[in-house]
């Protein structure tokens, strides 16, 4: 006999995302999922960040590696409640290891989380995990050619972090031909240009998360 | 993208609505791939074989119809067909368009006794 079904192959994760959504949507947490390719500077940011905007929002976050804690450990220095998610071996996040971990931080005092996912620039833009928003990283040494060859992150992304400027002088790309090429990719993506190492460009991406988190609160 | 982890997806769904219809084996399995879905359709029918063995689906043959990408044209209305990536819409050169066909991944049809 022939069995009509129509059933989406990745329905499985998108319905553990569902219920991801509906438990930070009762803790009001407003989820970031962060993305880039290994070395543009996740962890970089997210220290940057946390450490400007900790006193006005209680963050969390989520840390997604192949192996090992230096991540986890690095961010919890300085005081933020963080859990690690060891993938052994697989390059992205998906939302059942992310509904996995819930449990083990403290939602309720938490109004802003991060999961920094897999350091990855083509598989966990596949992946949808509950979040809020995408947000993605490129740093300007990995070449301004790059949302012409791996597009589905900038699609994907409603934030793209231009990392590293303070590189520029040393480098053949430029920031111009980066942020046209992201925005040839994806027209409506927010860009922000910055280097976590000198701390320019970083207050309005802090002020923009900021604004999206009080945007959740008032709906 | 992740053939083997979905061709095990493809296998658990097809099991599972056989025996949901009250059936022991399954003949064939048909899905529709889009051509901008990132999946290798070889890739994927090699691994939908060597994970099938020691299921209902043993003996299953796994069928794939592609499907061609579609967008529409934000400025115009136009439908149009595309290959591979695109970031501009091929009738106006807007970049406000929206794919509406190539992404799919879905099981249509299980044929099973």
């Amino acid at each position: 006999m022939k069995i009509r079904v129509v059933n989406r192959i990745l329905e499985a994760n998108e319905r553990i995302a569902e219920q991801n959504r509906e438990v930070f949507q009762r803790h009001g947490n407003f989820v970031v999922n962060l993305m880039s390719a290994p070395g543009a500077g996740k962890t970089t940011l997210l220290l940057r960040t946390i450490e400007m905007l900790k006193e006005r929002v209680p963050v969390g976050v989520i840390e997604g590696d192949i192996t090992g804690t230096t991540d986890a450990e690095r961010i919890g220095a300085l005081g933020v409640p963080v859990v690690q998610i060891n993938t052994d071996g697989a390059c992205h996040l998906d939302a059942n290891m992310i509904n996995s971990v819930l449990s083990e931080l403290p939602l309720s005092e938490i109004r802003l989380l991060f999961i920094e996912n897999v350091g990855n620039l083509v598989c966990p833009a596949e992946f949808h995990v509950g979040e809020d928003m995408k947000a993605m990283i490129l740093s300007v040494a990995e070449g301004d050619d790059k949302p012409l060859k791996y597009p589905l992150m900038f699609q994907e992304s409603e934030v793209l972090v231009i990392n590293k400027i303070d590189l520029l002088p040393h480098l053949d790309s430029d920031l111009d031909s980066i942020r046209s090429n992201a925005l040839r990719v994806n027209p409506s993506l927010r860009v922000f240009a910055v280097s976590c190492k000198t701390g320019e460009g970083l207050t309005d991406w802090v002020e923009y998360l900021l604004k999206r988190v009080e945007d959740r609160k008032s709906n | 993208m992740h053939e083997a982890s979905l061709a095990q997806s493809i296998i658990n769904i097809a099991v599972d609505e056989a025996k949901k219809a009250g059936c022991e084996k399954i003949k064939t399995v048909t899905i529709r791939v889009g051509t901008n879905a990132g999946v290798l359709k070889d890739a994927l029918v090699f691994a939908f074989d060597a994970l099938k063995e020691d299921t209902p689906a043993a003996n299953a043959l796994l069928q794939c119809i592609e499907v061609q990408p579609e967008g529409v044209c934000g400025e115009c209305g136009e439908v149009f067909r595309f290959k591979g990536y695109i970031f501009v819409s091929p009738c106006c050169n807007s970049p406000e368009f929206r794919i509406t066909r190539g992404r799919e991944l879905e099981i249509v049809e299980i044929e099973a006794e």
